[in-house]
């Protein structure tokens, strides 16, 4: 539920950043696997509320999801987690680990098709 | 030929052509950047700021009470964060701690607005910790930045040990877990061991103290740990 308050904050940023733009037509977000946000959910009240705004009417959302991610402090290696919240290195078992991606909620582009 | 206009470009690339915005703007930038400043101010003013969180009825409001016997209440400031009503406030002014109460309505977490319009009210003069009591829920004020140093988590054995493993969200970020209601461990068949390794799992890191309002000496050993977080965290240069 609370994804629709989310989805305000980003139709008010995209809303920003298009000034300059006729139509939106495609906004690319990264959504963080460990974030308290559902890709469905958000896609929906997006699809709810869109049309308040003319811009935005035939707009879609490409949400690119993004795994956890971890840095092991003892191997030193990088790698995405194996399972949802297990928060361990997958390379060593070391629990001694850093989140290094999964917690944001980034919105990266704003494109609008042009005719030619 | 493009089949629409008639123009030369083939239909496939005509559609390809976009005007690009960068953005790369994280979807909380403002309530972050705002608990940014929060979280240094508090920082400067030596007040350490504890995100208080756990379901309805976990016991959170009884942990500040309960600290309150090991730490000066003088030295305790408390937001509270709660849809409607001043009950909690009421409480913990009879403890002789100073409250502010935020009431959310329909809000099902606090943010750093919310927060800092609290601070701009209050009067910090002579308080260590001030800790923001958030809306007892265990999902949306998940991840959401408020100024705090440290996130403590409240989950009592009467809500059941498979909390970690239903609700991740909540403990991911926490220093501190506290088992509250702990005299009630065998009455509700509370399986600590299973409830201790799946928090392991989601963050190996977190400290897990019990508490029981039966025992007030449980409170100790948390006003201990809290102190000791507080002089890590206002003692050295942190990044935040």
């Amino acid at each position: 539920m609370h994804e629709s308050a989310i989805v305000g904050n980003l139709i008010t940023t995209i809303l920003e950043e298009s000034e300059k733009l006729k139509s939106v037509d495609e906004v690319i977000l990264e959504l963080g696997d460990l974030t308290t946000y559902k890709k469905e959910a958000i896609e929906f009240y997006y699809d709810s509320m869109k049309n308040h705004y003319p811009v935005l009417a035939s707009s879609v959302l490409i949400i690119n999801v993004i795994p956890g991610e971890v840095e092991c402090l003892d191997c030193k290696k990088t790698s995405i987690i194996t399972e949802k919240f297990m928060i361990f290195c997958p390379e060593c078992n070391s629990s001694n680990v850093n989140i290094i991606k999964g917690r944001d909620f980034v919105i990266k582009d704003i494109k609008e098709k042009q005719n030619v | 030929m493009c089949e629409d206009c008639g123009c030369e470009v083939e239909k496939e690339n005509h559609l390809e052509e976009k005007k690009v915005v960068n953005v790369n703007k994280s979807i909380n930038e403002i309530n972050d950047h705002l608990a940014h400043c929060i979280w240094h101010a508090l920082k400067d003013k030596e007040i350490f700021c504890i995100n208080l969180l756990g379901s309805p009825g976990a016991g959170k409001t009884t942990v500040i009470e309960g600290l309150s016997k090991f730490i000066s209440p003088s030295e305790i400031a408390v937001v509270q964060g709660d849809l409607e009503s001043d009950i909690d406030k009421k409480r913990l002014e009879e403890s002789g701690i100073y409250t502010y109460q935020i009431n959310t309505h329909s809000g099902c977490h606090l943010n750093s607005d919310m927060v800092n319009k609290a601070l701009i009210s209050m009067n910090l003069e002579g308080k260590k910790y001030l800790i923001i009591e958030n809306v007892g829920n265990l999902v949306c004020p998940a991840g959401v930045k408020i100024g705090q140093h440290m996130d403590c988590v409240v989950s009592s054995t009467t809500e059941g040990s498979d909390k970690p493993k239903k609700y991740p969200v909540i403990f991911i970020d926490a220093s501190v877990v506290i088992i509250s209601k702990s005299d009630l461990i065998d009455v509700v068949d509370f399986d600590e061991e299973m409830y201790l390794r799946d928090i392991k799992n989601i963050n190996p890191k977190v400290r897990i103290v019990k508490t029981s309002k039966k025992d007030a000496s449980s409170f100790k050993e948390l006003a201990h740990v809290l102190e000791h977080k507080r002089e890590h965290v206002l003692g050295h240069s942190h990044k935040h």
